[in-house]
């Protein structure tokens, strides 16, 4: 028998399967360099189909709004391609030249598509839809907005506010005025009180900040936002070092970030065994949704929500939103405005809270609001339908207005070309500290550089 | 009576375009390319091209929406300076050393086993080996994630009874890399139908005469076994290298696939071709992405070509010399 062709063989097959990882993308042959105004008649009535990625419909809110265009516009063809944000699908579609018409995506990523002319501004959009920009809330504006133009249009609000599991508080006994997320002792004291562990197995985290997903919040709390501009990221500041060296040492308090991380991946954050309901956890900070989520699968729990404040005493919070765009190159761009503007407009988003409202109240339980990116629509919903909760409602009632006080005045991250990239390296150094791999001055030092090279190549 | 060779004529040797003409009158081999001739378009449209089109765009500067821009060898040169680079290829190459030789002792260790059993339960057993491998890559990292769980997973759980108290093998990056290595031996099942079926082909007399010389099990195993599937330990050492090199399903579901795993992501958890995937579609530096890949390929050629080298003076094909 002769010996096989070996070499030929591997190396061909190296060869492959090395590069063909890299290789589908096509060719971008446009020379127009992005950025495309809408073209055709954007005054035309809605026509012909649109299809959507990066958007689902997981509950009512989100079916009576796309039900409540289709019904207004019974002729278009509207396919929700349902799931997450797929940059790799929306890139490839938008490189090929065959984008969907419509995208939904994560707000702090709008600069960064927006730069590279991935998704088209829509002042033409707007101004010829009447798409009234004065509804939405100006924080969340400068999201989406980018070099003068907007380039997307915002749906939800999130804000992180921190609720209290009064059971377990009462069992340590504490109350919920003894959890200052701005004043490192109490954090500590309470912290450590609040945990209960059996060696290395978790029955409690004490205080769950959400680390690493909200940690660039605690920059606010600490009155250090770690970007002031669109080009000026503040990583590398000693105030966002000493923000960083404090979370730590609230997750060293408590057993150390791994370890609860762990304990954090068992949770049934979604179900009724959710952590209040199991009293996993003494005080959570989260964003306002996860109200609407306790008060659906754990109605019975007791909580209390409170807004977070500075050291100062002030409410502070960070908001961040996804948002409807519309990729380069992309057909039926007036049916896809008026999608935008009726998905997000105050009679639609108050059609969805009512048949939230229908629901809830059929199975005897609270409705605790939609929180929106238009402030309009919010002032609908909670100024015209949103009925205080009594008797054991009342907490709920509590809970939605430490939410619309917590909302005021969020901070967010302005709209930039390196969103992914300070995401990742905030997210990696975050990482490296709370895990104890990395010290926070260096770890921040090079999360800073990855920033500035990546500002940068982009230019 | 013998012909005199000596003084016989001897046709000249064709040449190979007149040789390829040849063959191509001949209506097999017409009806042999149009047979081909699917794949042949396929690997050309996307495997060739692609490899072609990765190849140019290395030495551009490509964000994939806008035209690429020549920039020469800058990609290059940024993947020699980049440390996330060096991170990505010290968790790939401590990976792919300690997972080829692991899983394919494993391995082998139950394709021996295996083909002790016989009677009756034999099918059960290889169709029960093989098995996991046929779980979706996907599927795999989601599923470790559980097990791995520090703490409620079933690793540790097993590790409990021995009084053993498990690591964070998901979220503590000094374990991660040993919870990506566990988590590969689920799908060793292709390695050991191969080498489960080249043990089928040893001939028994050469066991007998082993006894008869007095050898004993290990002896047998050493002497006779390993030398006669030396020709598919070395194609599941080079299938399983390459493969290791590429690393990228399983890990990505775990620590990189959505927003929440991300979370989660630590260095440890950062392998080559993940690092490649997000320059070019997170981050949307398909040039450097591409010039990483090539960076990759000329690293698994050199390997595998060292892996030849080796293999020339240790694998034995029936019908060598040796």
């Amino acid at each position: 028998m002769r010996r096989p062709m070996v070499l030929p063989a591997v190396v061909a097959g190296a060869a492959t399967l090395a590069l063909t990882a890299c290789g589908g993308v096509g060719g971008g042959d446009d020379s127009d360099g992005g950025g495309d105004a809408q073209s055709g008649d954007l005054t035309a009535d809605p026509s012909g189909s649109i299809t959507t990625i990066g958007f689902a419909l997981p509950d009512e809110i989100a079916t009576v709004r796309v039900d409540t265009f289709r019904e207004m516009y019974p002729d278009v063809e509207v396919n929700i391609n349902e799931g997450g944000f797929d940059e790799q699908q929306f890139l490839t579609s938008v490189s090929s030249g065959n984008p969907t018409e419509l995208v939904y995506i994560p707000g702090d990523q709008v600069g960064a598509f927006a730069a590279r002319g991935a998704i088209q501004p829509l002042d033409e959009c707007i101004e010829q839809r009447d798409i009234d920009l004065g509804q939405y809330r100006p924080n969340v504006l400068d999201l989406v907005q980018y070099d003068g133009s907007t380039y997307a249009i915002p749906e939800f609000y999130n804000t992180p506010v921190l609720i209290v599991n009064n059971a377990v508080l009462a069992q340590a006994g504490l109350t919920a005025e003894d959890i200052d997320i701005s004043d490192q002792e109490s954090l500590l004291a309470a912290a450590q009180a609040l945990t209960v562990r059996n060696g290395s197995t978790y029955e409690r985290i004490g205080i769950h900040l959400r680390l690493p997903d909200l940690t660039p919040f605690y920059g606010v709390v600490d009155g250090n936002p770690w970007v002031a501009a669109a080009d000026d990221f503040r990583l590398d500041d000693p105030a966002t070092v000493a923000t960083m060296e404090r979370l730590k040492a609230v997750q060293d308090a408590q057993g150390g970030h791994t370890a609860l991380k762990d304990f954090e991946n068992t949770w049934d954050l979604f179900g009724e065994g959710n952590p209040f309901a199991q009293n996993q956890v003494g005080a959570m900070v989260i964003e306002q949704w996860y109200v609407n989520v306790l008060a659906n699968t754990s109605p019975d729990v007791d909580i209390t929500v409170l807004p977070i404040t500075d050291a100062g005493g002030e409410t502070v919070t960070w908001a961040t939103s996804n948002a409807w765009a519309i990729p380069k190159n992309a057909d039926n761009t007036a049916t896809s405005c008026e999608f935008m503007k009726i998905m997000t407009a105050p009679d639609t988003w108050a059609a969805a809270a009512e048949e939230r409202i229908r629901l809830r109240e059929a199975e005897g339980k609270a409705f605790t609001g939609i929180y929106t990116a238009n402030e309009a629509a919010d002032d609908q919903v909670f100024g015209e339908l949103y009925t205080p909760g009594t008797g054991e409602n009342q907490k709920w009632d509590d809970a939605v207005q430490a939410v619309l006080e917590a909302q005021s005045d969020a901070w967010v991250v302005p709209a930039n070309p390196v969103g992914a990239q300070f995401k990742a390296a905030w997210l990696e150094a975050t990482n490296r500290i709370l895990a104890g791999t990395q010290d926070a001055e260096s770890a921040l030092a090079e999360a800073q550089d990855k920033v500035e090279q990546a500002l940068a190549d982009v230019g | 009576m013998s012909a005199d060779v000596s003084t016989a004529p001897v046709a000249p040797p064709m040449s190979r375009g007149r040789r390829w003409r040849a063959a191509w009158r001949r209506p097999e081999t017409r009806w042999a390319y149009l047979f081909l001739l699917p794949w042949i378009v396929g690997f050309l449209a996307f495997t060739a091209g692609p490899m072609i089109a990765s190849l140019v765009l290395s030495f551009t500067d490509y964000d994939v929406i806008n035209p690429a821009s020549y920039v020469g060898g800058e990609n290059y040169q940024r993947m020699i300076e980049d440390p996330q680079v060096r991170t990505a290829l010290f968790n790939t190459l401590l990976y792919t050393v300690i997972h080829v030789p692991l899983s394919i002792a494993i391995a082998l260790a139950l394709a021996v086993l295996l083909n002790q059993i016989g009677g009756r339960f034999a099918g059960f057993f290889r169709t029960v080996f093989y098995m996991p491998a046929m779980t979706p890559t996907v599927a795999v990292g989601v599923l470790f994630l559980l097990l791995l769980n520090g703490q409620n997973g079933l690793v540790n759980a097993a590790l409990g009874l021995f009084g053993i108290d498990g690591p964070a093998w998901t979220t503590d990056p000094a374990w991660v890399r040993w919870g990506i290595i566990i988590m590969s031996l689920w799908t060793i099942g292709g390695t050991i139908v191969i080498l489960f079926a080249a043990l089928k082909n040893v001939p028994m007399d050469l066991y007998e005469a082993a006894r008869i010389d007095g050898a004993g099990a290990w002896r047998q195993f050493r002497e006779v076994t390993v030398p006669m599937i030396s020709g598919s330990l070395f194609f599941v050492t080079i299938v399983n290298t390459i493969a290791s090199l590429q690393m990228f399903t399983e890990v990505y579901t775990m620590f990189y696939g959505n927003a929440q795993s991300q979370l989660q992501a630590s260095d440890s958890a950062l392998f080559y071709v993940i690092y490649l995937f997000r320059q070019g579609f997170q981050f949307l530096e398909m040039g450097y992405a591409s010039a990483l890949a090539w960076g990759l390929f000329v690293i698994v050629l050199i390997v595998t070509l060292v892996q030849v080298k080796l293999g020339d003076r240790f694998v034995y094909y029936e019908g060598d010399d040796r």
